[in-house]
């Protein structure tokens, strides 16, 4: 189980530097310097640089750098990847994935740029983001496609301007989006976000929706203004019952290594490894929150 | 007619930006580079050489260029720089076809 | 928050623009070309316009006088210029906004209390144009009176060559400084030449071009629109005005100015009041010279242009020095001939 948290990816402007800078002092669990939808075509070329130089340049502390590039069919993602790459950022979203093909694309640059800047080898990891229908009939093969891969995404605003859905601040339209995204990431064993809300003054509705999917079992979700991330690590944190039952399951397996014994349970229950997993999650995004 | 091929802009006047305007053109030898910056007596210096540092890079000997700085920090500079030098050049060579 | 480009042919985006402004007391002049506004909402919250070398008309509400409003709008009025081929830019506003333009990076020209102030951004700033100006000062310095003439010569006349040749006369040096702007019927490097010319014979006279900093657009926009009120036009006068007092004469060292005194142009006249105003306490003196006259009329470029207009070319050799006259009579006239004929400009 992967130790880094993903409750939030904060979005930034990739052609800003006022932003740029500043992206890692409001406390998400990651940044996603965007050089694709948030920067206009002609200045393409400007945040491609400014980007590189903050990745080799500014310090982010903790927090995960990500960067969108532009999908390999635009004239700019090819030079997004070459110049991105080669300033080490923890990782590359990828927009509008669809098939297999589109991560092993990407995988091959990343494998001759790591080569080249003797970089670890997967040490760059691939964001895929589903944002159409094919793409999301092949998230189960997606998913597995690369060892890079370690979380997956979607867009809502694309996929259901693809699918013909209309877009609503309930996102009832995104349910089976979201069950299948959910689904491919467990079965490929990563972590899969949410997509962002877009009303940026409706707290209320952004709690709303987080809790829904948190309920559904989603690990995290991107978001685009720094007052969203506080209220969304909050529905991430879990409540005291939720630590100290985590604390006792943690507890009852170390009593039954000392005892070797192979079956735990606890409270009648069995508790087995994804039960364990779940304790263990529990405890990460608890000492996150500062409640440890 | 106005001769716009061998310009290049980039940044904005935003804070913690710059605006970089860039010029070739055959009258001009060598490096020339105008500073506007509030932190000019402080950083002046060190703007000026991280300028040069990234013409040089560039391979860059003759060349204009005047510069707004918003209080932008030293890889923001560059990039900019970088960028408009780039750019200028782009407009050089779409001409020269 | 979006920033988008207004129709400024469509009558109702340019009205929502107007009022925005006269909020701000300012007015929406005819002379636009480009005008972008800032939209939270759907609401105005600023906006900003071009007008040739000028950024004007830029107003951000009230309520959200933030810095970061004003930069995004004046970097995107100068990236568009930009892609026009300018890179540099004049800056309009009123004096109480100083300030916040000064804070953005411009460099403040000139004031003409209350109404207006003129700045400027960009490459070749005029800085550059005081370096240029310094080359053609003379190193022996027992010239005592250094006088300046500015004239547009729409062509070269008599008339000009009269007040050049009295400048000549009773000055040590005279610099003659011709109007850049383009937008009159003989364009600038004709009008240069002809002046060239007819003053060769004045060997203490040179003729240089005004650039962007003598009776422009940018320093004095009402000289080529002539329609505004006394105090508009005092005021921008005084402007241009300023302009010369603080950079180009002491560059130069000058400390006089000849003008030709204007019966038929009421914006010359108040120009030239405004000089007599404020030129003396600058140490520059105003001699204000009778116009030509040739049989009882005032030899003026208007008259030449409009003998021209109505086929009477024959008729201006009169008025005329001959290098002017050669030109006119010539092959090269031919296509300002025809604009002139037919133009309905005054100018």
């Amino acid at each position: 189980m992967k130790k880094r948290l993903r409750r939030t990816a904060l979005y930034v402007p990739g052609n800003d530097p006022s932003m740029i800078q500043n992206a890692g002092i409001f406390g998400s669990d990651a940044i996603v310097l965007d050089l694709e939808d948030a920067v206009s075509v002609n200045e393409k070329d400007a945040a491609r640089l400014l980007v590189r130089n903050a990745l080799k340049n500014i310090n982010y502390g903790n927090t995960e750098v990500i960067v969108r590039i532009n999908s390999f069919f635009t004239p700019f993602g090819k030079d997004d990847l070459e110049i991105i790459g080669r300033a080490h950022p923890d990782g590359i979203r990828v927009p509008k994935v669809e098939t297999i093909q589109d991560i092993q694309n990407i995988e091959k640059f990343l494998d001759r740029i790591e080569a080249e800047e003797k970089f670890e080898k997967n040490s760059i990891k691939i964001l895929p983001s589903i944002e159409s229908a094919l793409g999301l009939f092949n998230v189960f093969e997606i998913a597995k496609a690369s060892q890079r891969i370690e979380v997956i995404n979607f867009g809502a605003e694309d996929y259901t301007a693809d699918i013909g859905a209309e877009r609503t601040k309930e996102g009832k339209e995104l349910f089976d989006i979201r069950t299948r995204m959910l689904l491919a990431a467990r079965v490929a064993g990563i972590e899969v976000q949410d997509s962002v809300f877009a009303h940026v003054r409706d707290t209320e509705g952004l709690i709303r929706e987080t809790q829904f999917i948190k309920q559904l079992g989603f690990d995290g979700k991107s978001v685009i203004h720094p007052s969203q991330i506080l209220p969304v690590h909050q529905v991430f944190t879990p409540s005291q019952e939720e630590i100290a039952r985590a604390k006792r399951i943690i507890f009852a397996i170390k009593e039954a290594e000392k005892k070797k014994s192979g079956v735990i349970s606890l409270d009648g229950r069995m508790v087995d490894a994804p039960v364990v997993a779940k304790a263990r999650r529990v405890l990460d995004y608890a000492q996150a929150a500062g409640l440890l | 007619m106005k001769d716009q091929v061998n310009i290049g802009q980039a940044g904005t006047l935003e804070s913690s930006d710059v605006l970089v305007f860039v010029r070739f053109s055959p009258q001009q030898k060598g490096i020339k580079i105008d500073l506007e910056s509030p932190s000019e007596k402080c950083f002046g210096k060190m703007i000026l050489k991280s300028i040069e540092d990234v013409l040089n890079d560039l391979g860059i000997w003759n060349i204009y260029i005047k510069v707004h700085d918003r209080g932008a920090l030293d890889c923001t500079i560059r990039a900019r720089v970088e960028t408009a030098v780039k750019r200028a050049q782009k407009n050089k060579g779409e001409q020269e076809e | 928050m979006d920033i988008r480009v207004i129709n400024i042919h469509n009558n109702s985006e340019k009205e929502r623009i107007s009022q925005f402004l006269i909020n701000q007391n300012l007015k929406y002049g005819n002379d636009i070309e480009y005008t972008i506004a800032l939209f939270e909402e759907k609401q105005i919250i600023g906006t900003g316009s071009i007008s040739g070398k000028v950024l004007k008309c830029i107003a951000v509400d009230e309520s959200k006088q933030r810095e970061g409003i004003a930069a995004k709008i004046v970097s995107r009025l100068v990236k568009k210029q930009f892609e026009n081929g300018r890179t540099k830019n004049f800056l309009f506003t009123s004096p109480d906004k100083i300030d916040q333009f000064t804070g953005l990076g411009f460099r403040l020209l000139s004031v003409a209390e209350p109404i207006y102030a003129l700045l400027e951004m960009g490459m070749d700033d005029i800085d550059q144009y005081l370096h240029v100006l310094k080359k053609y000062q003379k190193t022996d310095s027992i010239a005592k009176i250094i006088s300046t003439l500015i004239i547009n010569a729409n062509p070269f006349t008599l008339g000009h060559q009269f007040l050049v040749k009295k400048a000549s006369t009773e000055s040590d040096i005279v610099y003659l400084f011709v109007v850049r702007e383009d937008k009159s019927l003989f364009p600038f490097e004709t009008r240069f030449s002809l002046i060239e010319e007819g003053c060769r014979s004045f060997d203490n006279v040179k003729v240089i071009d005004g650039g962007d900093y003598i009776i422009s657009s940018a320093t004095f926009p009402t000289y080529f629109t002539r329609e505004s009120e006394k105090e508009i036009v005092s005021g921008q006068a005084t402007l241009d005005a300023n302009i010369f007092i603080n950079y180009i004469a002491p560059t130069l060292k000058i400390n006089r100015r000849y003008v030709g005194n204007e019966p038929y142009c009421g914006t010359t006249s108040i120009y030239n009041q405004v000089l007599k105003k404020v030129f003396p306490s600058a140490g520059i003196e105003i001699k204000e010279v009778p116009r030509f006259e040739l049989d009882g009329k005032a030899v003026s470029a208007s008259s030449v242009r409009e003998l021209i207009k109505n086929l009477k070319i024959n008729e201006t050799q009169k008025l005329l020095p001959s290098s002017t006259y050669r030109f006119l009579i010539s092959k090269e006239a031919n296509p300002i001939i025809r604009k002139i004929i037919a133009s309905n400009s005054r100018h």
